[in-house]
């Protein structure tokens, strides 16, 4: 599995959010942080291809996806788990775990995987006749990964999973999320919590201003970065 | 008082099929299908003209496949002809309830324009009488009491177990979410519009066969259906289903012991009451 | 300079459009022309008047047309079943149709979007149900038949070919002059701004209910004298005023017009009467050609006929620099 994102410029209508922007992910587990609005969110929904590039390519196991429609992006096992998801207000958890599964690819083998997600995440089979709106914020979290994971992914893209939980919620997801990559799905994170980032991933990139400002390879430089320390003691 | 009750399940059972299909397409798409009345009798026409020695002759269970077929398309072309290009524009909601009108004026007079407007009948489904309990039925009337809820609860079945009607719900609540689990929003809006074409014209042929078929038979359902979606709420299937049955019963009893010219009058009235106590109707949500 | 130029220009289409007013019905003398321009007159006052509450204020008022119907339908009752005075019938009119369009529209107003247009919908229907119920007094489907002519000191208006054109025309003119004043006040851009900033104009302290009960309040004034003065013209009252097509007719009036213009329904007024009935001889088919002509107009001209007159480059200038932003006006005052 391997994406590269080459050059992307994108943003929403006039406004241009994005600037030549380049990653990449290569069998491996990558990190995006970085402040608030400068464009994370903005990079998943253009990969996901919710928002058109103005300019640049999305290239996804050999294949440009640049343009395409989210479904046939999904089809290509590329799944997107959006930011702060209220996912499907008025279905059950169980109806939104199953639409997880609607892509050609994934359909036919939605049981099975059900029964991974309901082990992973042992609350969502307690809950999955209950409405995703009354679901708690950790709880909605779980079922938005579970729905992803429904998906089959290849590579799975998360926005912000820890977004607003307790610390011990945040342990237990982050744990959940380990288990999800160690089934060697690739990861592409969002997330302002460092700790959890450098304990996940391989690589990870710091987005400032539609831009990458950082690329960071060796994870045990990681560690040393005091400016990352200090990018988040006023950014996080 | 059985007879009363009768109708009232008559009326409500079509008025049901009629508002479902409504509720379904502003559920999903957020506009309001101001042609549904017309497609409801184009679906009449539609069974006529194939099963009627006087059009095509071969016969009612060919002629009501047929028309049902023929809904499944005609769905297709209003979607894409009236409502596709103005979905996500400002004023989405205004310009679709005028192409949907202007929709429906075309058909009306395109149809009588074809078949003039003298009454047509189509044959009933089923003849004769049943006897229940001292009350005397047309086949025909239990026919539909007992129809139109295995169709519903068949909806109901579909957008909760079937894929696609998942997928329908879920577009109606999150297009974005629903984008990203690989649906097609477009191709769901076209289901959308089939499935509820397909309930408008089931309403048409069964109105067909209790009564005449004309180019202005959709009218009156139509603005049932109106007072029934406010009602029970728009949006949600449970309160439209309960809104056409009340007022199907509200409305037989009325007639009988009202007056038949009257029931109207009584029916704005109890819609100008549940609205003064809840604005969202019955089971509806805030938007 | 260009400023005097402007200022010629509209001097000039006064001019214009009064010597027309004046000089059109000595032309058009035949019957049934002169059926046809008071008809499209009165259709024009109905849709301009409309075009107050949905195109500026943005409220799917289905009811508009009742208040065109319900004032006809008063002049008749009130002269034939109760005797009353004619000239009393038309301020009786008025009257009955404020009321009864601020009492809907207070209780319709408290939905929103699509509901209300249901509602208001649901209205007209009411009407016609009670002309069908009350049948002693309303004339059941056949309607009142028999009307008296208006009467002006003695002076019979249908005894004088051109007096009801003008009469048409003066209502024509002074509901424009009272629309256009509206819309453009300080009243008009708070509808305005209820309509694209609802959430903003709230903030700011615009009742919202209020505004938009009034607006429909003063919109049905003019709507109930042209239904007076329909009926005393036809010398009948029926109940097809309130049926579904004269309410597309003349909701398509409003939108090939141009919404939020007043003088784009009134053109459309004219063109559409006056087209549908020299298309008569092709029957239904007119109808389906005026669809047509709806929908390829929401698709292509989404602000109607009229927006082609501000696509002369002068005009647009002119609007740009002249007509600020509702939400400018309310911040700085
Ligand atoms: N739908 C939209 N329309 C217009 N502008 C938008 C839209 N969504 C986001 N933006 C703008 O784009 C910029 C980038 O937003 P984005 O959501 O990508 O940031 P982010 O890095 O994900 O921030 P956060 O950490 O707060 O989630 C912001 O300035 C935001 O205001
Ligand atoms: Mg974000």
């Amino acid at each position: 599995m391997r994406l590269q994102v080459e050059a992307i410029s994108a943003g929403y209508g006039r406004v241009r959010v994005l600037h030549e922007i380049s990653i990449a992910v290569d069998n491996q587990r990558v990190g995006l942080f970085g402040p608030n609005g400068h464009g994370k969110t903005t990079l998943l929904r253009t990969i996901s291809g919710l928002i058109r590039p103005t300019a640049g390519r999305v290239i996804f196991d050999g294949k440009d996806i640049t343009g395409r429609s989210p479904q046939s992006i999904v089809g290509e096992g590329l799944v997107h788990v959006p930011q702060g998801s209220t996912l499907l207000p008025r279905m059950t958890v169980l109806e939104a775990l199953t639409l997880g599964a609607y892509s050609r690819r994934a359909w036919p083998r939605r049981r099975s995987t059900m029964e991974q997600v309901f082990s992973l995440f042992p609350r969502l089979a307690e809950r999955r006749a209950q409405r995703c709106n009354t679901l708690s914020g950790g709880e909605r979290q779980m079922a938005a990964i579970g729905a992803g994971l429904m998906g089959c992914p290849k590579l799975l893209m998360l926005d912000e999973p820890t977004l607003g939980l307790a610390p011990k919620l945040r342990a237990e997801l982050a744990q959940a999320i380990h288990a999800i990559a160690a089934t060697g799905v690739g990861l592409l994170v969002i997330d302002q919590d460092i700790d959890m980032l450098l304990g996940l991933c391989d690589r990870l990139y710091l987005i400032e201003q539609g831009r990458v400002a950082l690329d960071v390879v060796d994870r045990s430089a990681i560690q040393h970065q005091d400016v990352l320390k200090r990018y988040f003691g006023s950014a996080a | 008082m059985g007879a009363i009750i009768v109708s009232g399940l008559v009326s409500g059972a079509l008025y049901a099929l009629v508002a479902a299909g409504l509720s379904l397409i502003w559920g999903s798409l957020g506009v309001f299908n101001f042609a549904h009345g017309v497609l409801l009798m184009t679906g009449a026409y539609a069974a006529w003209w194939i099963s009627s020695p006087d059009g095509l002759g071969l016969g009612l269970g060919i002629g009501i496949v047929g028309a049902l077929a023929f809904m499944v398309v005609l769905g297709l072309v209003v979607y894409l002809l009236l409502v596709r290009p103005w979905i996500g524009k400002a004023n989405a909601e205004l310009a679709v309830i005028m192409t949907t009108i202007a929709g429906s004026i075309f058909l009306q007079n395109l149809i009588l324009e074809i078949f003039g407007g003298r009454y047509k009948t189509i044959d009933q489904v089923v003849t004769g009488t049943v006897a229940i309990g001292g009350t005397t039925i047309q086949a025909q009337n239990l026919l539909v009491i007992i129809l139109a809820p295995v169709l519903l609860i068949a909806m109901w079945l579909f957008l909760t177990r079937n894929r696609t009607g998942l997928a329908i719900r879920a577009v109606a609540q999150n297009q974005d979410a629903a984008q990203l689990f690989g649906i097609g929003v477009e191709r769901i809006y076209i289901a959308t519009f089939s499935v509820s074409a397909v309930l408008a014209g089931v309403a048409g042929i069964l109105l067909g066969g209790l009564f005449n078929i004309s180019p202005d038979m959709g009218t009156d359902p139509l603005l049932r259906a109106f007072v029934v979606v406010v009602f029970g709420g728009l949006g949600s299937l449970p309160g439209t289903i309960l809104g056409a049955y009340a007022i199907g019963m509200i409305e037989a009893f009325s007639s009988y012991y009202i007056g038949i010219y009257w029931t109207p009058v009584v029916l704005f009235v109890v819609l100008i009451g549940v609205l003064v106590v809840r604005p969202t109707g019955l089971m509806g949500r805030p938007t | 300079m260009k400023k005097d130029w402007t200022r010629i220009g509209r001097i000039a289409s006064i001019v214009v459009v009064l010597a027309v007013a004046a000089v059109a019905p000595l032309v058009l003398t035949g019957g049934v022309a002169q059926n046809l321009a008071v008809l499209s007159i009165l259709y024009a006052v109905v849709a301009s008047n409309w075009d107050l509450t949905l195109g500026y204020a943005g409220i799917f008022n289905f009811a508009h047309v009742a208040f065109f119907g319900i004032g006809s339908y008063v002049a008749a009752i009130a002269t034939l079943q109760f005797g009353v005075p004619v000239w009393l019938d038309l301020i009786l009119a008025v009257v009955v149709v404020v009321a009864v369009g601020g009492l809907v529209s207070a209780l319709a107003l408290r939905l929103r979007g699509i509901y209300v247009a249901l509602v208001t919908f649901a209205l007209t229907q009411l009407c016609v149900a009670l002309i069908n119920s009350a049948k002693d007094i309303t004339g059941g489907p056949v309607g009142l038949i028999g009307v008296p002519d208006l009467e002006i000191r003695g002076f019979e208006l249908g005894s004088e070919p051109h007096a009801y054109f003008y009469a048409a025309e003066v209502l024509l003119i002074l509901s424009t002059i009272a629309m256009r004043w509206l819309a453009t006040s300080h009243f008009g851009l708070s509808l305005v701004a209820l309509r694209d900033y609802e959430a903003y104009a709230v903030a700011r302290g615009i009742p919202a209910r209020r505004q938009r009960v009034l607006a429909i309040m003063a919109s049905s004034i003019p709507t109930s004298l042209a239904g007076c003065l329909y009926a005393h013209y036809l010398i009948v009252a029926s109940p097809d005023v309130f049926s579904f097509s004269l309410t597309t007719l003349l909701l398509s009036m409003v939108l090939v017009g141009g919404a939020g213009t007043i003088y784009g329904p009134i053109v459309a007024a004219i063109v559409l009467t006056v087209g549908t009935e020299g298309l008569h001889q092709l029957g239904n088919i007119r109808y389906m050609i005026v669809a047509v002509l709806i929908v390829l107009t929401l698709r292509f001209l989404p602000g109607g006929l009229w927006s082609l007159w501000t696509l002369v480059p002068a005009i647009r200038r002119r609007r740009a620099t002249r007509v600020p932003s509702p939400l400018a006006e309310e911040a700085s005052s």
